[in-house]
């Protein structure tokens, strides 16, 4: 099996996984397999079941690929795929996505990863970022489960409030209102992990113990 | 993303939060997000979803979907030549006497086999109407009316009994 160029527009390799390349359906994966990980990985903070959920959305994906319009963007259709099966599946469970005090990730495989510059940076600013990150990371994870759904499906899938609002199912007004407060919450809990927001007291930067 | 970046990114949104400003902050916040690491899924992720798909037939690939459609297409073209010259080389075989007197048979059967089924239908409207009799009698019929009516009833009845124990599980017998 050869490579498809990582130029191909997404469009174009839905066009060519259609006609039957396998090539493209790899090429797919390859460009989501991450992102749509994450997703599912925040939403239901267990490796194992991300990993099976990530896999049953992508498999959804390919079934319905016939039906994706080439007009809308793949990731977004992706992400609402992922979303709806990791949804489903706590519901059909009665798990409840609540937050967690405990934070994800903290094995070393949970670290946080470098990403496309990392290589360009410092130890140290490797490090810094990673903190950040890191802190960040925790406080997604702490808000409640409706401000999270929203905050993973506005910043992460990178969808409009509208297609929030039809994914989730909550009217425009409530999902603008969810984001807006998950916002000022999450400043909050970044607030009490030691990053001060600028022009404070304090620094913007954690001091290191 | 370097530091600088973030710290760039993570300043602009936390003033722009400050200070209320809704769309500024949800830029930077947006762009502070997207310099999130990704998680990595286990190593052979995309592997096994390949393989699920390709078992569940999701895909198959435009040569393979080629090979087998002109397979299929020589194989009929194949059977249609033999089947062709089959015919033409048995046609000077044939008796004309054998193939009228078989045509006969063929008639006479089916003629006895629909007259047989005219005959089962005969004999149903004969009950019909020994039914239909007995019906217009009023005793006969409130007796038909009142049996109708008790075996609705025991249905029902048997219902709400199995609605009762809809929690009986299944064992294994061993």
């Amino acid at each position: 099996m050869g490579t498809t160029d990582p130029r191909t527009p997404d469009a174009e390799l839905v066009e060519q996984a259609l006609a039957g390349s396998e090539r493209a359906y790899a090429e797919l994966l390859r460009r989501f397999e991450r992102p749509v990980y994450t997703l599912v990985l925040r939403m239901v903070r267990d490796r194992t079941l991300a990993e099976d959920l990530s896999q049953e959305a992508f498999l959804k994906a390919f079934d319905k690929l016939p039906s994706f319009d080439p007009e809308r963007k793949l990731s977004s259709w992706l992400f609402k795929i992922a979303h709806n099966t990791a949804i489903d599946h706590l519901r059909r469970r009665g798990v409840e996505t609540s937050s967690l005090d405990e934070p994800l990730g903290d094995e070393p495989e949970g670290r946080a990863r470098e990403i496309e510059d990392a290589a360009a940076e410092t130890p140290e600013a490797a490090a810094e970022r990673s903190d950040l990150s890191r802190a960040l990371t925790r406080a997604v994870e702490r808000l409640r489960p409706e401000y999270r759904q929203v905050v993973l499906l506005r910043y992460q899938a990178g969808l409009e409030y509208a297609e929030i609002a039809e994914t989730t199912g909550y009217p425009l007004g409530t999902v603008k209102t969810y984001i807006h407060r998950a916002r000022k919450e999450l400043a909050g809990h970044l607030s009490e992990a030691g990053w001060a927001p600028p022009g404070g007291a304090e620094t913007s930067r954690r001091e290191t113990p | 993303m370097s530091e600088r970046r973030i710290d760039d990114l993570y300043r602009a949104w936390r003033t722009a939060e400050r200070r209320d400003e809704e769309r500024s902050a949800d830029e930077a916040f947006a762009a502070l997000f997207a310099g999130l690491p990704l998680e990595a899924p286990p190593a052979g992720f995309s592997g096994r979803v390949l393989a699920l798909a390709r078992a569940r037939a999701g895909f198959v690939p435009a040569a393979s979907r080629a090979r087998l459609a002109a397979a299929l297409l020589a194989l009929m073209s194949l059977g249609t030549l033999t089947l062709a010259s089959l015919v033409v080389s048995s046609l000077p075989r044939l008796d004309f006497g054998v193939g009228v007197r078989a045509f006969a048979r063929l008639l006479t059967f089916t003629w006895e086999w629909i007259a047989s089924g005219m005959a089962f239908w005969d004999r149903m409207a004969g009950w019909g109407a020994v039914v239909a009799h007995l019906v217009d009698v009023p005793a006969v019929a409130a007796s038909l009316l009142a049996g109708a009516l008790a075996a609705a009833l025991a249905f029902v009845l048997l219902r709400r009994l199995l609605a009762q124990h809809g929690n009986l599980t299944y064992a294994e017998p061993y």
